[in-house]
């Protein structure tokens, strides 16, 4: 070895023994619903400040449902145990619920709670199975959190606030946007007559439509993956991995309804079906391999429909034809 | 060369004062052979001494000057760079303590534990198992102390867990605990209910859009 590249050789060693490997984690308390720091800097809010004259205000009421943006106070005149705001937007919105000014009584046995998303009747939308968040990680307490993170931010276009307070006099005060969301995943419709188109692009995920309307559904379009793998089960789709699935309820919880048509294949050109649930859903699996889009349609059914299929129906579960 | 053996000036030297010098060369030059260069009267004993000594030494010399030929002639078959590399690779992994890449570590779990401990052990059915859980994971951490103190828990499903899964259960636990201490928040609405309300949200909305429209449009148009 010549002794330049010996030199060399020496000053990198040295210089190597001299370094020493640390590692770090970050620990950042990322919390799906409410980003803070940086992330605020992008957050649409921001940028969509109405001038004051603007603002729509109204007081709450303690069951109430919001669709308007604004500015929304609830002023307790008695004690008020159980109450509950649903918030709903645009199937393309997401939800987001800043508290302005809250004057409860957290130690007295108040709250002020945010869920990301629909209970009704002790059944949650979005089910478990189909919200990337656990159960208690959607709700939102004013209480633990609410001073350090005063925005919290939905998952899909529902949400809903819960709060008891013991005082009157008590009150709080919250803004309600409307921010813009890309692929909507988890959408519950506000009317019974529409139509959606829903693209899971490359994530694994399951996202439900909800219509919480007995509606005949027509499905447009379908592409599910890139290739139509002859080698299905005949018996539903079982074990593919991309697929639609019509379900049909009685309750908001999906995981609880019953499926009524399988689809596992792409098609173009429309296919019906009645649905005479007092909840219908269209439900996609997504494995996160493809990109998947179904296009559909619904329209209400009629009194005459409905009273149709139930005299053709046998079966106990809510009427399909 | 300086190591080498003196073997040649043992003859012509005196008894006492002159075999002293090349054994003094030998050891200055093999330090660590100074333990065998001890009182050694006896010529003949010395001579078999220092010849086992130059044998050792010149052997050692020979290997050494043989494994310095073969690592230069491998030094120089090799490309110095990855030579660097590999050196440089062992050098880092020696120094890079693996223990503070892990974010999980003992300390965080037995902080969970006196959360779940302290805070939540109220209600019946989480303590219980708490209790369960923490008897189990104190067994298996001191079950090596304590010989033939295993206690039997009847009938308890999960005693067989893996240790791999220790972690995620106690997790599971507290995070189980933390659910049950939200009450079960729900409205007991009927659809209907929940229809009429949807229509009478949209409605306001719809006027509430209205007025909006008007406004700006109030504005633009002055």
């Amino acid at each position: 070895m010549s002794g330049t590249s010996r030199a060399q050789l020496c000053f990198l060693l040295l210089s190597v023994t001299a370094l020493r490997g640390h590692a770090r984690f970050l620990d950042i308390q990322d919390n799906e619903i409410s980003p803070e720091g940086l992330l605020s800097l992008l957050s649409s809010e921001l940028k969509r400040e109405l001038p004051e004259e603007f603002v729509y205000r109204r007081a709450l009421r303690c069951l109430d449902m919001v669709a308007v943006e604004g500015q929304f106070t609830f002023t307790a005149e008695r004690p008020q145990l159980n109450c509950a705001v649903f918030f709903i937007g645009e199937p393309s919105d997401i939800i987001s619920i800043e508290y302005d000014s809250v004057n409860v009584d957290c130690r007295g046995g108040d709250f002020v709670k945010v869920f990301d998303g629909w209970v009704m009747k002790g059944e949650k939308f979005p089910s478990a199975q189909d919200h990337p968040l656990p159960l208690y990680e959607r709700y939102s307490d004013y209480c633990e959190t609410g001073v350090t993170r005063p925005i919290v931010r939905s998952s899909q276009n529902v949400a809903m606030l819960f709060f008891r307070l013991h005082q009157s006099g008590s009150s709080f005060t919250v803004t309600f946007r409307k921010l813009i969301n890309p692929f909507p995943c988890n959408v519950v419709s506000q009317t019974p007559e529409g139509s959606f188109t829903m693209i899971i692009p490359q994530q694994h995920r399951n996202c439900s439509f909800s219509i919480i309307y007995p509606v005949e559904i027509q499905i447009g379009e379908l592409s599910l993956g890139q290739h139509n793998d002859l080698k299905r089960s005949i018996f539903g789709c079982a074990g593919s991995g991309d697929f639609v699935e019509l379900l049909g309820g009685n309750g908001m919880d999906t995981s609880k309804m019953f499926p009524m048509a399988d689809l596992c294949y792409s098609f173009n050109g429309p296919a019906q079906m009645k649905v005479g649930c007092d909840n219908t859903v269209v439900r996609m699996v997504s494995s996160g391999k493809f990109v998947n889009r179904v296009s559909f349609q619904y329209r209400l059914l009629g009194h005459q429909e409905l009273q149709q299929m139930k005299g053709n129906s046998v079966e106990d579960v809510c009427l399909r034809a | 060369m300086r190591s080498g053996c003196v073997l040649k000036n043992f003859s012509t030297l005196d008894r006492d004062g002159g075999f002293r010098v090349p054994v003094a060369l030998l050891l200055s030059s093999r330090p660590q052979m100074s333990s065998h260069a001890e009182i050694h009267h006896d010529s003949s004993s010395l001579a078999h001494f220092a010849q086992s000594v130059c044998k050792h030494s010149s052997l050692q010399v020979l290997l050494k000057q043989q494994k310095t030929t073969e690592k230069r002639a491998a030094v120089s078959s090799m490309k110095p760079v990855p030579l660097v590399l590999l050196i440089t690779s062992v050098l880092l992994t020696t120094h890079i303590p693996l223990s503070t890449c892990r974010p999980r570590d003992l300390s965080l779990m037995n902080s969970q534990l006196d959360d779940v401990l302290l805070n939540r052990a109220g209600d019946d059915a989480v303590s219980y198992l708490v209790g369960e859980k923490l008897l189990q994971y104190l067994q298996r951490n001191l079950g090596a102390q304590k010989a033939g103190g295993v206690l039997h828990l009847p009938h308890f499903p999960t005693a067989q867990l893996r240790s791999p899964h220790e972690d995620n259960s106690l997790e599971e636990l507290t995070e189980f605990s933390k659910r049950n201490d939200d009450p079960p928040i729900s409205i007991d609405l009927t659809f209907h209910l929940l229809r009429n309300m949807i229509e009478m949200a949209r409605i306001e909305n719809q006027r509430e859009q209205a007025e909006l429209n008007r406004k700006y449009l109030d504005e633009v148009g002055k």
